[in-house]
């Protein structure tokens, strides 16, 4: 059975059931006269019925075994969680702290992750930070949310 | 306007100091993008859309189609020298072009590469030129049951040639369409989807998205790996290609540029299809195919001309029909949006100093790309050398900032991230992006048409098969969908008679 084809097409088939009702709630309108729903409606059903046989190849012809786990057998994928989780942290702390002591700490975070020195990876965040600043902010007149200290 | 005298006031356009730079900065760009493998021309083009904010529109489309164009003249400096391709058209690069640098031939490699893109990109900027003004006059005529038809055989033929599973091809297709009908409907105006959230009145932007699946995600993946790079040391005194050299990848120039300018019109083609059909063509032809793999410089003169070839006439349905035929051309669609310019049969009636300017900047972006590619390859060599430590956080900034910037919102970076996680799980469960971005850019274009033709024919599906265009295109978009399902069908029936017999 091929695990990864039968989780994401049965994660799919769940999408395409959510998308069908809320085209029936938006009105699919008829033929002559199509309503909002319409393609959303002709798309999920396409998109449903697809994750069905996504689902039946998987359970019946898989093309071998195929296990989740081993999708991440031998990667560093931790690399992978904690940039994920700084980003969503950045967007949550953007506005309130301000783009440069947030960008700062992202930086020093994604720097961290290809396990520099602590002096490399401050001293690389900062000018990274710095320059970005003065090409947006100041060439490109780009302006970034400022947080409590108006910087 | 002739063809000429347009051609002169493009060149009146696109020399212009400030069109000139961005023309420079494109290539330059373009090539880097190229070189370094990791992100390619749909990333970085997503990357820059925001900054383009602060140009103009000739200026943006200049440089976002320089950096387009450029990446497949810098893909090919990563395929010879670390057997790594900078971007997918260099891909099939790697098979000779690595093999000639192992056998101290890097330059000569190097040299064709260069050379060839030259000549192709050209040719395919003179074909561009003149196709683009009597296929717009042509598309004039073209109403939303044509439209409705050209997308879905844009959208088939995206299917067609994925790399993967068809199925799963069509299943992310299916994706794209259903996201981009996020937003207000703009027939009746009622809001979509949006679930209350005042940001998705607007829709789903298609920088946040693209940078998201093909900036983020592909930095996601490659930060799981440890990708150890050797180049091969070589002087580059020698990057002509000999005599000899020349007379052996003449044809292959001249089929590659071809198959490129073909292959790259095709909705769904492009420079990478292009690249990869025109190699194995030249292999079939070869009176000594075995020669291939091992250091062929036709293997490396083929693709190269065909990628750029494609490059440049994939511009011809973009700006003729407003249809981008593939995916880097569907974000670089979204900046035309962007600037307020819809691209299509009026372009050349309602901005010709847009559309001829792009034109005839390919032209001199050409000549950039040549100068920097011959005597700036050991600078970019140098370029390689970056730690992937220090350039995935790099493109990991470019891209909040960029997505931040569209709106001055938080919201599309978070949207990006998400496509960014999401882009990041298509890579590990074998989906493709690429159908989705095109469904997604495709997918307003797609419902409106349809409605349209459905209200204008008062619900009769016939009306897509009484006109002649709309009926030929959606014949072309069954045909296709029929080859790709014979396969299956004659295993099957193949196995049914073995079980017959059997028994």
């Amino acid at each position: 059975m091929n695990k990864r084809d039968l989780v994401s097409g049965l994660f799919w088939l769940a999408i395409a059931i959510f998308i069908f009702t809320k085209a029936l709630e938006l009105g699919v309108g008829t033929l002559s006269t199509p309503g909002a729903g319409f393609l959303l409606f002709c798309s999920s059903i396409l998109f449903g019925l697809l994750s069905i046989v996504l689902v039946i190849k998987a359970i019946l012809h898989g093309g071998g075994q195929k296990g989740i786990a081993e999708l991440w057998h031998g990667l560093t994928w931790s690399n992978v969680v904690i940039t994920v989780i700084a980003l969503v942290l950045y967007c949550l702390v953007l506005v309130k702290v301000g783009f440069i002591i947030a960008t700062t700490a992202i930086m020093v975070v994604l720097y961290a992750v290809g396990r520099m020195k602590a002096w490399v990876v401050i001293a690389s965040a900062l000018v990274t930070v710095a320059l970005t600043y003065i090409i947006f902010h100041y060439a490109l007149q780009i302006e970034f949310p400022r947080g409590p200290f108006r910087w | 306007m002739d063809v000429l005298s347009s051609l002169f006031y493009g060149f009146s356009v696109a020399l212009q100091p400030e069109n000139l730079f961005y023309c420079f900065v494109g290539s330059v760009l373009g090539t880097l993008v190229g070189v370094l493998p990791g992100i390619g021309p749909v990333g970085a083009i997503s990357i820059l859309l925001p900054i383009t904010f602060k140009i103009s529109a000739t200026g943006s489309i200049i440089m976002l189609a320089g950096l387009y164009y450029g990446a497949m003249y810098g893909g090919s400096t990563t395929s010879i020298l670390v057997n790594i391709p900078g971007e997918a058209a260099s891909v099939v690069t790697c098979m000779d072009g690595y093999q000639m640098a192992l056998k101290g031939r890097a330059g000569p490699a190097l040299g064709m590469a260069a050379f060839g893109s030259f000549i192709a990109g050209t040719v395919g900027i003179i074909g561009l030129m003149l196709f683009a003004k009597p296929l717009s006059a042509f598309a004039l005529d073209f109403g939303p049951h044509e439209y409705f038809a050209l997308i879905i055989l844009g959208l088939t033929f995206v299917t067609y040639l994925s790399h993967g599973s068809m199925l799963k091809a069509v299943m992310m297709a299916c994706l794209g369409l259903m996201l981009s009908n996020i937003g207000l409907d703009p027939i009746t105006s009622s809001p979509r989807m949006t679930f209350g959230i005042l940001e998705l009145f607007d829709g789903v932007g298609i920088a946040p998205v693209a940078m998201g699946l093909f900036g983020i995600g592909e930095v996601l993946i490659n930060l799981e790996q440890t990708v150890t790079q050797e180049i091969i040391k070589t002087e580059f005194k020698n990057l002509f290609p000999s005599r000899l050299d020349w007379i052996q990848s003449k044809w292959a120039l001249v089929r590659g540029t071809l198959v490129g300018f073909f292959l790259g019109i095709l909705p769904g083609g492009g420079p990478v299809l292009a690249s990869f059909m025109s190699y194995g063509l030249e292999k079939r032809l070869s009176k000594e195919p075995q020669k291939f793999g091992t250091g062929a410089i036709e293997g490396v003169a083929a693709p190269e001309s065909a990628n750029n070839s494609a490059a440049s006439s994939s511009f011809i349905p973009l700006l003729t029909l407003g249809i981008p035929p593939n995916v880097s051309l569907s974000v670089l669609f979204g900046a035309f949006l962007i600037h307020g310019v819809t691209p299509g049969p009026l372009l050349l009636k309602e901005h010709p100093d847009l559309f001829w300017g792009v034109v005839s900047s390919m032209y001199l972006g050409n000549v950039m790309l040549l100068v920097l590619n011959l005597p700036l390859i050991p600078m970019w060599v140098q370029v390689l050398k970056i730690p992937a430590k220090l350039l995935y956080p790099l493109i990991l900034l470019f891209c909040l900032v960029g997505a931040y910037s569209m709106n001055n919102s938080v919201f599309d970076v978070m949207v990006m991230i998400v496509f960014g996680v999401l882009g990041y799980l298509f890579r590990k469960f074998e989906y493709e992006a690429a159908p989705l971005v095109l469904a997604f850019v495709l997918g307003p274009m797609l419902d409106l048409n349809l409605r349209q033709a459905l209200l204008v024919s008062e619900g009769s599906f016939l009306a897509f098969f009484t006109r002649p265009i709309s009926a030929v295109t959606l014949g072309l978009a069954a045909l296709l969908l029929i080859t790709s399902v014979m396969p299956f069908i004659a295993r099957k029936v193949a196995k049914y008679r073995e079980v017959v017999e059997d028994q």
